[in-house]
C-alpha cells in the first residue's frame, strides 16, 4: 500500500509543480498583457491628440480656404466694377460725342445760311441767330455736365464756398432756359419772394443744378404747359419747387432718379435727349452743400423737383 | 420735274428747320416727318421723289424705314439719302445694305445737302430710265 501512496503523492506533487509552473506562466502572461494594455492606452491616446491635432488643422484650412475664397470673389467683383466702370465711360464719351454733334450741326447749319446769304432777310437773321445762340447754350449745359461729372469722379467736387445771393443765381438759371422755353412754347413762371437770398455756396454748381431741373422740366413739358418755380425762405435755408406737367415718373423708377446715367422710360420712349447725368449731378451737388433733393410725380400729371439748401453749409464742405 | 419732292425725317426740331430752309433754298419742295413710322406713312402717300432721312428717329430708326420701304413695291424706287452723326457708322452701313443710296455725316455742310440730294435724284431718274437700279454712291 505504501507504494501507491507514494505513487499518489509524487503524482501529486508533479500535479502542484505542473500547477504551479502554469500559475507563473499565466502570471507572466498577465503581465504581458498588462503592459501591452497599458501600451495601447498609451497609442490610443496619442491617436486621439492626434485626431484632436487633425480636426484643428482642418478647421484652420477650412477657415484659409473660405477667406482666400473671400478674396477671390471680392477680386472678381472689384474686376467687374471696374471693367463696368470702364464700359460706363466709354459709353459716356460716345453718347457726350454725338449729343454735342446735334447742337453742333445747328450752330453750324445756321451760321452757314447766314453766311451765304446777302443780305440775309430780317426775319431769317433772328430766327437762324436765335438757333445758334440756344445751341451753344446747349453745347455749353453739356460740357458743364460733363466736367462736373469728370471731376465727381476724380474726387474733387470740393465746393469753393462763398457769400451769394440765390435769388441771382436762379434768375441765371432761368434765363438761360427762356430762349428753348420760347421755342417749345412752354411758359416759365417763376415765384419767389422779394429781395435777395444770401446763401453760403458755390454759385456756378448751384446755378449748373438748376438749369439741369430747369432743362429737365422744359424738355418735358407739353406745348402750351407751364413750368413753374416756386421758391420759400426762411432764416435757416432755402427751398426751390420746380413743377412741370410732363409725363411724370413711372412709381418703380423712382428710387433710381438720381442714378449715374439713369435715363427713366419716359426718356427713352419720347428719345428726349440727354446723358442721364444731370440728375445724378446736381444730388452730389445738393449734398456737398449740405442740403437734400427730391422729388415728387405722378403719372400723366407731372413732376415736382425739390431742392433745399442751407444757408450756411454745416462744417466741413464736402 | 418741276419742283422735285423731298420727305425729309428729322426729330431735332433745330436741324429740321434749317435743313428744310437750305432745301427750299435749292429749288426743293419739303414735306417733313419726325419719326420713322411718320416717315413711312409719309413715302407710302406717293409723291415723293426723294428721302433725306436722319438715322436716330424716335419709334422706328432709320434703318427700319428703310427696310420697310425697299419691301414695299409702291416705295422700293424712291433714292434715300442718310443723315447721322459720324458716331454711327455701323448704323450707316446698315442703311447703305438695306438699299439708301448715299449717307451724309452730321454737322454737314449746307452746300453739300443741296448736292447730295441732288446726285441722288439725279442717279435713281438715269437708273431707272436705263433699266436697272441706281449705284451706291459714297461721298
Amino acid at each position: 500500500m505504501t507504494d501507491t501512496l507514494q505513487t499518489l503523492v509524487q503524482a501529486f506533487d508533479r500535479m502542484a509543480a505542473a500547477y504551479e509552473l502554469m500559475a507563473r506562466r499565466l502570471a507572466s502572461e498577465i503581465e504581458q498583457l498588462e503592459a501591452e494594455r497599458t501600451g495601447l492606452r498609451a497609442q490610443l491616446a496619442d491617436f486621439s491628440r492626434h485626431q484632436v491635432a487633425l480636426l484643428q488643422s482642418n478647421q484652420d484650412l477650412a477657415r484659409l480656404t473660405a477667406d482666400l475664397s473671400g478674396q477671390v470673389a471680392s477680386l472678381q467683383h472689384r474686376a467687374e466694377e471696374v471693367t463696368r466702370q470702364d464700359q460706363l465711360k466709354s459709353e459716356l464719351l460716345a453718347t457726350v460725342s454725338h449729343e454735342l454733334r446735334t447742337p453742333l450741326t445747328s450752330i453750324k447749319g445756321a451760321l452757314s445760311v447766314l453766311l451765304a446769304e446777302d443780305p440775309p432777310a430780317p426775319e431769317v437773321r433772328t430766327e437762324f441767330l436765335g438757333i445758334a445762340h440756344q445751341n451753344v447754350e446747349r453745347v455749353m449745359r453739356l460740357i458743364g455736365n460733363f466736367l462736373n461729372l469728370t471731376r465727381i469722379e476724380a474726387g474733387q467736387i470740393g465746393i469753393t464756398p462763398r457769400s451769394l445771393d440765390l435769388a441771382e443765381v436762379l434768375a441765371a438759371a432761368v434765363g438761360r432756359m427762356r430762349g428753348l422755353a420760347a421755342e417749345r412754347r412752354v411758359s416759365l413762371d417763376v415765384e419767389t419772394p422779394p429781395g435777395p437770398l444770401p446763401l453760403t455756396g458755390d454759385p456756378e454748381m448751384l446755378e449748373s443744378v438748376f438749369s439741369n431741373l430747369l432743362d429737365n422740366a422744359v424738355k418735358f413739358s407739353p406745348e402750351g404747359a407751364p413750368v413753374i418755380v416756386r421758391v420759400e425762405a426762411d432764416v435757416r435755408a432755402v427751398t426751390v419747387h420746380v413743377r412741370d406737367r410732363g409725363p411724370g415718373i413711372p412709381p418703380e423708377e423712382m428710387p433710381r432718379v438720381f442714378e449715374r446715367f439713369f435715363r427713366g422710360s419716359p426718356a427713352v420712349t419720347r428719345r428726349v435727349p440727354g446723358t442721364g447725368l444731370g440728375l445724378h449731378i446736381s444730388k452730389v451737388i445738393v449734398e456737398a452743400h449740405g442740403g437734400r433733393i427730391g422729388v415728387e410725380s405722378r403719372v400723366g400729371e407731372g413732376s415736382t423737383f425739390t431742392v433745399t439748401l442751407p444757408r450756411v453749409p454745416p462744417q466741413p464742405a464736402a | 420735274m418741276s419742283m422735285p419732292v423731298v420727305l425729309l425725317a428729322e426729330d431735332e426740331p433745330d436741324i429740321l428747320r434749317l435743313v428744310t430752309y437750305i432745301l427750299r433754298r435749292e429749288g426743293f419742295s419739303v414735306r417733313t416727318a419726325t419719326t420713322g413710322k411718320e416717315a413711312v406713312d409719309a413715302a407710302r402717300q406717293g409723291q415723293v421723289d426723294v428721302i433725306l432721312l436722319d438715322i436716330m428717329l424716335p419709334e422706328l430708326n432709320g434703318y427700319g424705314v428703310c427696310a420697310a420701304l425697299r419691301e414695299d413695291p409702291l416705295t422700293r424706287h424712291i433714292p434715300i439719302v442718310v443723315m447721322s452723326a459720324r458716331a454711327q457708322a455701323k448704323e450707316v452701313e446698315r442703311g447703305l445694305e438695306a438699299g439708301a443710296v448715299s449717307y451724309i455725316t452730321k454737322p454737314f455742310e449746307p452746300a453739300h445737302l443741296g448736292e447730295q440730294v441732288r446726285a441722288a435724284l439725279t442717279a435713281a431718274v438715269s437708273g431707272r430710265a436705263r433699266g436697272g437700279a441706281g449705284d451706291a454712291l459714297h461721298p
